[in-house]
């Protein structure tokens, strides 16, 4: 079996203990594993300190009060999906984990290093900006608080770690839609997260996320404009199509994508109409069980 | 190097290995266990497959170091003393073992979902196992041995 | 012998356990790669980086100096001798080098091997291995290859490696009488196999000999001891290929590979240290074999009655840089369709092309899937062409028992027809057939169907096809069974253990089955062909059948019985007149052993089908003692908005002579089946400019346990009469008739016929978009 680059592992108790670790210039995280592992596979010249989080108990917390939703950042992606109130307040969040990969994987995966990765297809970081949730990072500068949007739109050149990931519990209807290629066991080519709440039957604060594969995700910002304060039944596809496509201009995307983007409006609006405000369930976009 | 000590089949193990090595490597170079098979080495087909705390993982993303403290079962584990799991059993009755190298994985995958869940649905059957590739059954039958060895298991 | 309480007598026709499942579920079950042994070295293959170059100069010295190398071997320490997987038919394909010489025909081609103390001084000495090659045009298209002034890749006019015009009767004239012509052009894509267990083979030389042990991940030891003897000028009797456990192999095991090669060669320029290489998954990928794609053209005309009168075509297979089993294969694909059709117009020209690409060679089904697919849509589509049903289309022009082919085959039991109206029957045909046209919502259904039939053999390989068995019954009574035939996965060994304990008339469980030593259980030319429960099942029932007579002339003479009316059942001697029981199983072997007679029991059978010469110039000969057949009738689902296709549901009705093993026979179907399934949605292994765009699980995608299918998996019995207790084989044929089965399940659902594989919403999409 051919062996990995070298390194040195580390596995500090602390979070403090991590920064430190993380100021010597070639080093980095190991989470859980899934991503750093198979990518220093490919690499002859790998870091020279692995700092592994898993000993860090603060980081594999829940905490869940009334109002909010704190996740440490190596709770791993199956725990996630099995936790009660993940399932009942954010079901989008939870589709968004039973589609992910496979079994396995998404017992080794964690919520932080799907996000951390900054993959263009990680599955987490749209539905958590579709949830409006908010980072809690450790740097050696000190703790440092920002949106998920922010996170994937700016890269940080300090070292930082994430220690929580912060949701508030809205009563909100929220989908998340995936597309592959193949099979729905690949990573996404595109997906698409949104959340909305009801008032009075109209739709307000409503978020709709592209995730589209070939960029970080984004909010489409006419398309969530196209859709504020109306009701579900009024609202015409070809409003929203014209909209999707000033929105996604700079992206080029093919049609095949083009056609699952307006599908995805589509079936979005279906399901807004069917189901009644906040009850809806996400599920998957494209077929799969 | 590194030294790791864990509870590896039930027993404390302590191994001295390079930080980089991977726990396939140490469970079949090291330790003698070849049950654990290199199948692809990138996490995708589940033949490395070992339980850690009672979950399925896949051997070859695991670092040995990241093991310390933990409890890992590997498919020469879930014997007792000679007498095999429900699951074993299940798997030879019902015809779901043929080339078998996907076989130690499965059993394993299946172990960790029968222990979550004693009777799950055959969808849950499937997603239970869907890091274990199969080139040999087309699943029917190693399905067909987790639903039957769940049924065993209760009475 | 003590068996306790399992005894299961008269196994033949049940689901006992696979006798090699225990050590299999314990992991304890040995593969080639959980091998050690002392002194054991890690030997790696230098490959061509590029698809078609002359190899100017090589200097392995740098490489010899590493520290931690014990053995650098190239072209020039062997004896340049090349061989191919179909020299007995056709010689001129004999057309590789286990290590290349002059020239590299594909990006991976294989130039040198090292030997060293770990995989990283392994992986270094390759680096240090100076090649200069000078890179010559390269083409990668079959068609481009075949056009004058393409680059030449072999000493062959065109890059044809192999060119089979297969004709019988008049097809013009039979065109111009049909009612109704169509013409069709079919895109089979390159696939993969996908074993679960990479290729991997320890070589060990033992010096003071010269004499070879390899054991290698195999379907065929013999043929592999055969290549090696050749290309190392040895004997035969001085090489012993062993298999242990093998993680399947779909016919991507079949032959020597430079690697089987080079690590005995490396061992023996190492000193007898045993050398291993094994292959990742992504060289598993590149480097070893995969599926020929084709371009499959047919142009075919029936009468309004629905009979067929004349078949025509055109097959361009890409073979990649080497023959393999091209040659074989793409006869064995153009002419599946006789056991299947009655057709006596025919006229197809088959082209097994060289291109700078992975070598392709035998992959389950042997060419059956890419031409079952364009056949079986192709009918279907001649069949709408007449208005009639498809499955009165297939009942219509199926073969029956007892015929001779155009192409002299000789089918003796036929099930087929049973097996097309036992499917429509059990998958409600009637009732589905063109409701998806009535249909006009979003997500619609269709039901389709393809037919199919195998060989149980095939002599093309050797002069004879034997199989042997000897079989030893101790003194204790324990039986061994020493077999050639290589178990991979689809339980040959149990099957065996079975026919073997239902001739000699004990319990399976006594059986203890020895397998696939070249040195110490007789020839069997390899898994391939579902041949081994119909030769190899007879050559074992005829070694028990011997060893067995042994046993009743010993009862006979002591008990001054007459041993014609002496037979062992159920563990006893028996009369047979009236069942009564002479002594037991174990009390007569004691007998046998005892002072009077002291008879050692070596049972001996062997079994060579019964079949006529080929004549390869026409085509003419029966190739097979039997054969299989198989109706498979698809239902789906297909979503109109998103392309997305679900398979409901397959029924598969199945000749197979009579089970051995139902359960061992069902677990094939239900694998081919699905392996159908991938072939026909995902698979599809991508090349461009030679080289494999996705070699990984991650990127060619194989079915999961959530992509499992419905399927109702029937038998008819027609019991052969050459077959071991009625026994045809079962290997491969499940799945050759899927692809187009689903593929007009989904033109009934929504009038399109998909004619490329692999059918991705995408080409549904369009094809629907164009449809409007």
């Amino acid at each position: 079996m051919p062996d990995l680059c070298p390194f040195t592992y580390h596995a500090p108790l602390s979070l403090k203990e991590a920064l430190a670790l993380l100021k010597r210039p070639q080093s980095c995280l190991l989470a859980g594993g899934t991503i750093l592992l198979n990518t220093l596979k490919k690499t002859k010249k790998g870091p020279d300190d692995v700092v592994s989080l898993r000993r860090i108990g603060a980081l594999g917390t829940v905490k869940e009060t009334k109002t909010k939703l704190t996740l440490g950042a190596m709770v791993p992606i199956a725990d996630l999906e099995r936790l009660p109130v993940v399932a009942e307040t954010f079901p989008s969040l939870a589709a968004a984990c039973r589609q992910m990969a496979t079994t396995p994987l998404r017992r080794m995966a964690t919520i932080g290093g799907n996000i951390a990765s900054r993959f263009f297809w990680a599955d987490l970081p749209p539905v958590l900006m579709s949830l409006q949730a908010r980072l809690i990072l450790e740097t050696p500068a000190g703790r440092k608080e920002m949106s998920v949007d922010t996170f994937v739109s700016r890269k940080t050149q300090d070292p930082f770690i994430i220690a929580t990931i912060e949701l508030l519990k809205y009563r909100r209807a929220a989908f998340y839609l995936r597309h592959t290629r193949t099979m729905p066991v690949d990573i996404p080519e595109m997906a698409v997260a949104f959340s909305a709440e009801e008032k009075d039957g109209c739709l307000t604060d409503v978020h709709f996320v592209l995730s589209p594969g070939v960029a970080a995700p984004m909010r489409l910002k006419k398309t969530e404009k196209v859709l504020e304060g109306r009701k579900p039944e009024g609202i015409r596809q070809a409003q929203i199509g014209a909209a999707l496509t000033e929105d996604t201009a700079g992206l080029r995307l093919d049609d095949h994508k083009r056609t699952c983007l307006e599908n995805d409006a589509h079936e979005i609006i279906a399901r807004l109409r069917s189901s009644s405000a906040g009850m809806s369930s996400g599920k998957a976009g494209n077929g799969a069980p | 190097m590194i030294s790791v000590t864990f509870i590896l089949n039930g027993h404390k193990t302590s191994v001295d290995v390079p930080d980089h090595e991977l726990l396939l490597e140490t469970l079949r170079e090291r330790l003698g266990l070849c049950g654990t098979k290199p199948g692809c080495l990138e996490g995708e087909c589940g033949a490395c497959t070992v339980l850690l705390d009672g979950k399925n993982i896949l051997s070859c993303l695991k670092l040995t170091a990241d093991v310390e403290g933990a409890a890992v079962t590997t498919i020469e584990g879930i014997a007792e003393k000679g007498t095999l799991h429900p699951i074993q059993q299940s798997f030879i009755d019902e015809g779901a073992v043929q080339c078998g190298y996907c076989t130690p994985g499965m059993v394993l995958a299946a172990k960790a979902l029968l222990d979550e869940k004693a009777r799950p649905t055959d969808e849950e059957i499937q997603r239970g196992l869907d890091g274990n590739l199969c080139r040999c059954t087309g699943y029917i039958k190693i399905i067909e041995a987790v639903r039957a060895a769940a049924h065993k298991k209760e009475p | 012998m003590n068996l306790e309480n399992r005894k299961t007598t008269s196994p033949v026709g049940k689901a006992v356990p696979r006798i090699d499942a225990r050590p299999k579920v314990t992991g304890e079950a040995m593969y080639v790669y959980d091998m050690r042994l002392p002194g054991m070295l890690v030997g790696k293959m230098l490959r061509s980086p590029h698809a078609h170059a002359k190899i100017v100069a090589l200097d392995t010295s740098k490489a010899e100096k590493l520290a931690g190398v014990k053995a650098v071997v190239t072209a020039a320490d062997t004896p340049k001798i090349k061989f191919g997987s179909n020299e007995y038919f056709f010689p001129y394909t004999v057309d590789q080098l286990p290590l290349e010489d002059e020239k590299v025909r594909y990006i991976g081609d294989e130039i040198a091997a090292v030997a060293a103390v770990d995989e990283a001084t392994a992986e270094k000495a390759l680096s240090l291995i100076e090649v200069q090659y000078e890179v010559l045009p390269a083409v990668f298209d079959p068609v481009a290859a075949m056009k004058p002034g393409a680059p030449a890749i072999h000493d062959k006019m065109n890059n044809i490696g192999v060119m089979l015009p297969v004709q019988y009767g008049d097809a013009d004239t039979a065109l111009k009488e049909s009612d109704y012509v169509r013409e069709d052009v079919f895109i089979l894509p390159s696939a993969a196999h996908c074993s679960l267990e990479p290729h991997v083979a320890i070589g060990q030389v033992e010096t003071a000999t010269g004499r070879i042990t390899l054991w290698t991940s195999t379907q065929a030891p013999f043929k592999v001891r055969e290549a090696l003897a050749k290309t190392l000028q040895m004997e035969q009797a001085d090489i012993r290929v062993i298999k242990l456990n093998v993680g399947g192999g779909f016919g991507g095991k079949l032959e020597m590979l430079p690697m089987d090669f080079a690590a005995c060669l490396l061992s023996k320029k190492a000193g007898g240290l045993p050398v291993k290489i094994a292959c990742s998954r992504q060289e598993e990928f590149c480097f070893t074999r995969r599926k020929h794609p084709m371009i499959y053209k047919l142009k075919s005309g029936v009468k309004s009655d629905g009979t067929l009168m004349a078949i025509t075509g055109e097959v361009i297979a890409d073979g990649g840089a080497y023959c393999s089993y091209g040659p074989t294969l793409i006869a064995a694909s153009i002419m599946r369709i006789f056991m299947v059709y009655k057709i006596r117009n025919f006229r197809v020209f088959g082209f097994r092309v060289y291109t700078n690409n992975p070598i392709c060679g035998a992959i389950r089904g042997f060419g059956g899937v890419q031409s079952g697919f364009a056949v079986e849509s192709h009918m279907d589509m001649l069949a709408r062409g007449i208005g009639m049903d498809p499955v009165a289309f297939r009942l219509k022009n199926a073969t029956d028992p007892d015929t001779v082919t155009v192409n002299k085959l000789v089918l003796s039991t036929n099930g087929l027809k049973e097996c097309i109206r036992r499917a429509a029957e059990a998958s409600r045909w009637q009732e589905k057939y063109g409701q998806g046209a009535k249909s006009d919502g979003d997500v619609v259904r269709g039901i389709g169907i393809g037919v199919a039939a195998d060989v149980m053999g095939s002599k093309m390989y050797k002069a004879h096809e034997s199989a042997g068995t000897i079989i030893k019954v101790e003194e204790d009574a324990s039986v061994y069974v020493f077999t050639g035939a290589a178990d991979i996965g689809q339980g040959s060994d149990t099957a065996l253990a079975q026919i073997a304990a239902q001739e000699l008339g004990v319990a399976y469980e006594r059986i203890r089955i020895k397998a696939a030593d070249t040195e110490s259980t007789p020839f069997d030319t390899g898994s391939f062909a579902s041949r081994v429960t119909f030769i190899s099942g007879n050559a074992t029932k005829n070694a028990a059948a011997d060893v067995k007579r042994q046993i009743l002339e010993v009862v006979a003479r002591e008990l001054k019985l007459d041993q014609a009316g002496l037979d062992i059942r159920d563990e006893e001697v028996v009369r047979r007149s009236d069942k009564s029981v002479v002594m037991s199983f174990d009390k007569a072997v004691g007998l046998c052993y005892s002072f009077d007679y002291g008879h050692l029991l070596i049972g001996r059978g062997s079994y060579n089908p019964t079949t006529t010469p080929i004549d390869f110039r026409t085509g003419e000969g029966n190739i097979s003692g039997s054969y299989g057949f198989e109706a498979q009738i698809a239902e789906v689902e297909v979503d109109k908005k998103t392309g997305r296709v679900k398979v409901l549901k397959v029924t598969d009705v199945h000749d197979i002579g009579c089970p051995i093993n139902p359960q061992s026979v069902h677990g094939q179907i239900e694998g081919s089946i699905l392996m159908g399934v991938g072939y026909t949605f995902h698979e599809n292994l991508r090349l461009d400019e030679g080289k494999v765009l996705n070699p990984s699980f991650a990127k060619y995608r194989i079915p999961r346990s959530t992509d499992k299918v419905d399927i109702a998996s029937i038998f008819v019995e027609t019991k052969d009469p050459q077959g071991p207790f009625g026994a045809k084989g079962m290997g491969e044929a499940s799945l050759l008739p899927t692809a187009a089965a689903l593929a007009n399940a989904i033109h009934d659902a929504i009038g399109v016929q998909i004619k490329e594989l692999p059918i991705t919403p995408e080409k549904i999409l369009a094809a629907l978009k164009a449809q409007k």
